[in-house]
């Protein structure tokens, strides 16, 4: 008896525990809106994924949609059934931001015979073209390759290029990586390190900058994929007394864009930072709009995405920035 | 266990030597410094320590050996508190990552306030110290009533931590990111116009003082008695629940102090991602340190070297620039290796020569 009634307790523990961390964020709509059901990563990833969350909230309600949102929380499995959950709801449309690219296949399914359009954002998953709608995604290996082109641009005596890659396997290390494997290989560049760090977080990155200093490892050229790493690799350069920068010997490139890093870029500690835009909702709008109206719609189109330097970099474009 | 089946040519050998062998931290010593010259053989430079400045001006030690001392700080105390449990509970606390989460939460929450940006800290880092090694030892206290008074198995009791600890960090940060101003680096860090990394400093004194406690209370003796037979301690006049939760509490304390270094280090934390992966090397730091995952063993000083082990190879694999994909399984076979050599059969194939089986049988022999 004992033992039951601490299993029980337990399980009231685990569940209110559990029930914590979600985000009570699903409203019930009246039956003449239109439906959006959102299928998102985590709620609390970063900086990016709150601009995100937020991006697509604002936007439907502005435009009068009812949002359902669900978060994944690092798992993909439950993605895959909260996305079965809201097909069964009859949600009108549905929009996925997968965690893991692959394994889709079963919902973008189930979603076209029940009729409901299937839009990709933010990272692309591997499906066939018949079974979803529309995307709105990122294009990492694009944002990669304007790096490599502003790298090129810069014309170094000679290139030592460290590699802080994210979470192997993300659609976004893999790009990324790609763009600067092949432009090193293309022009002759060294790449001294490349590495993936678990959880695009500044710590490890940190670890491994101070790791190659301490052992005399050479580089000019920090390619961090997140801002936050290219954070953890300045922070390690500091101890160690190694400039860089817009005034120092090394160059930082960082990814994502954040609003405290494109102030990194303005006071000259970042060289470069390549934008990888959040702000998909008020695109999914259009696209609604436009599937709703009876048009046709462009369906691999990546979301635009600008790159600033420290030569371009102003004062508005950080002030506008809103994450 | 088995006996050691002397031969009769050992008997020749210096009876130092043999004490030595038989230590319970040969082994443990032994694959530190096998990674230490691995690493040496193939970089010359890798025991060279200098001093350089830092972007202010200030004199900081720089080297590879400086570095694993540093960053190896985190494992170390969590592996004292991680060797506790095990040996109390006979089981490990899967939840020690998350809960550091909730440490840095607390503390970023402490520090920073409700801003994201702030210019002063909010509160003395002593306040922000104690309140998250609070939020740490609570922590321990919860896993501890369930396994000390409900008997549930530690794994499954903290794989309830394990499950919610990063989303409650970041509830407790409020949602938000913030970032804390400079000074609050130092501990994770160098405190400006002292050259060795303070994380460095603070493993000192915490393995000073666990050392200083196993050696002037009955814990370490306590801990083992409990991990070794629950009931006939009990006979003997001790409280298993007790003590179990004692350690977990502990165990606790060490993630508070763990979580306020990890979030000095780079004046921030993103509960989902801090700290990956530590729980399970902490669990090996215990396991390489020659202790059984069993309970009922304790060797201390095995569980801190095991730590550091750990962190030489994972600077090793940075320093070495091993291909990325294949780190995981570089670090598995190595791991295997050290593993495998602690097995009773790979020990019995080698006290046919040594006769290190001793080794295995002393650890849990001492009366409780």
């Amino acid at each position: 008896m004992k033992k039951i009634i601490s299993l029980v307790l337990v399980l009231v523990l685990a569940f209110s525990l559990v029930g914590c961390g979600k985000d009570g964020k699903t409203t019930e709509g009246n039956d003449k809106k239109i439906t959006v059901g959102v299928v998102q990563t985590n709620a609390n990833e970063s900086d990016w994924r709150t601009a995100n969350t937020i991006s697509f909230n604002e936007a439907f309600a502005d435009a009068g949609f009812t949002t359902k949102m669900v978060f994944g929380e690092g798992d993909h499995a439950k993605q895959i059934s909260q996305a079965q959950q809201l097909i069964q709801e009859e949600v009108d449309y549905l929009v996925v931001l997968g965690l893991q690219s692959a394994g889709w296949e079963d919902v973008a399914k189930a979603a076209k015979e029940a009729g409901i359009p299937f839009i990709m954002a933010d990272r692309k998953l591997d499906l066939s073209e018949d079974l979803y709608t529309a995307m709105v995604c990122s294009d990492f290996e694009a944002e990669g390759n304007k790096a490599v082109e502003w790298l090129k641009d810069q014309a170094l005596d000679s290139y030592k290029i460290v590699v802080l890659g994210g979470d192997t396997g993300s659609s976004a290390q893999l790009g990324r990586s790609k763009a600067i494997e092949e432009g090193a290989a293309a022009n002759g560049w060294d790449i001294v390190f490349n590495q993936n760090m678990k959880g695009w977080d500044e710590t490890l990155a940190k670890q491994a900058v101070a790791d190659l200093i301490a052992a005399g490892t050479e580089f000019n050229v920090v390619y961090a994929q997140n801002d936050n790493m290219a954070r953890g690799a300045c922070d390690a350069m500091d101890a160690a007394g190694i400039t860089y920068g817009r005034d120092g010997d090394v160059k930082v490139i960082a990814f994502d864009a954040n609003k405290w890093a494109l102030e990194k870029v303005l006071a000259g500690d970042f060289n470069l930072d390549v934008e990888c835009n959040p702000l998909h909702g008020p695109r999914i709008v259009k696209l609604i709009k436009q599937l709703e109206a009876g048009e046709t719609v462009e369906k691999n189109a990546y979301v635009d995405e600008e790159m600033f330097d420290t030569e371009t970099i102003t004062q508005a474009i950080v002030d506008a920035r809103s994450y | 266990m088995a006996k050691n089946n002397k031969k009769a040519d050992t008997h020749h050998e210096v009876s130092a030597m043999k004490k030595i062998i038989k230590h319970k931290l040969f082994i443990p010593i032994v694959f530190l410094m096998f990674l230490l010259l691995i690493n040496i053989f193939i970089k010359p430079g890798f025991l060279r320590i200098s001093l350089g400045k830092d972007s202010s001006g200030n004199p900081v030690l720089i080297g590879n050996i400086i570095n694993i001392l540093n960053n190896a700080t985190e494992l170390v105390i969590l592996a004292i508190g991680m060797t506790l449990v095990t040996s109390s509970s006979k089981g490990q606390d899967i939840s020690v990552g998350s809960t550091i989460a909730i440490v840095g939460g607390v503390i970023m929450r402490v520090i920073c306030g409700n801003e994201t940006q702030p210019t002063r800290l909010m509160a003395p880092i002593i306040v922000a110290l104690i309140l998250g090694c609070l939020a740490g030892m609570a922590c321990g206290a919860f896993n501890g009533i369930l396994v000390a008074k409900f008997n549930i198995q530690p794994m499954v009791a903290t794989l309830i931590l394990f499950t919610a600890g990063r989303s409650i960090g970041s509830m407790a940060m409020g949602g938000l990111k913030p970032k804390a101003v400079a000074s609050f680096g130092y501990y994770g860090n160098f405190i400006p116009g002292f050259p060795i990394p303070t994380p460095i400093i603070i493993t000192i004194v915490v393995v000073a003082i666990t050392f200083l406690v196993l050696k002037k209370t009955n814990l370490g003796l306590y801990t083992r008695a409990v991990g070794i037979n629950d009931k006939s301690s009990r006979l003997n006049g001790l409280s298993p629940a007790r003590i179990k939760f004692l350690t977990y509490v502990i165990m606790g304390f060490c993630v508070g102090i763990a979580g306020f270094v990890q979030s000095s280090r780079v004046q921030t934390v993103n509960p989902y991602t801090i700290v990956p992966g530590i729980e399970m090397d902490a669990i090996l730091a215990v396991a390489l340190g020659g202790n059984s995952l069993g309970g009922g063993t304790l060797n201390m000083a095995g569980s801190i070297i095991g730590a550091y082990t750990i962190q030489t190879l994972t600077s090793m694999l940075t320093t070495l620039n091993v291909n990325t994909n294949a780190v995981p399984v570089f670090k598995a076979v190595i791991i295997i290796i050290l593993v495998a050599i602690q097995t009773p059969t790979v020990k019995k194939f080698f006290s046919s020569k040594v006769p290190l089986s001793k080794l295995a049988t002393n650890n849990g022999k001492e009366r409780g």
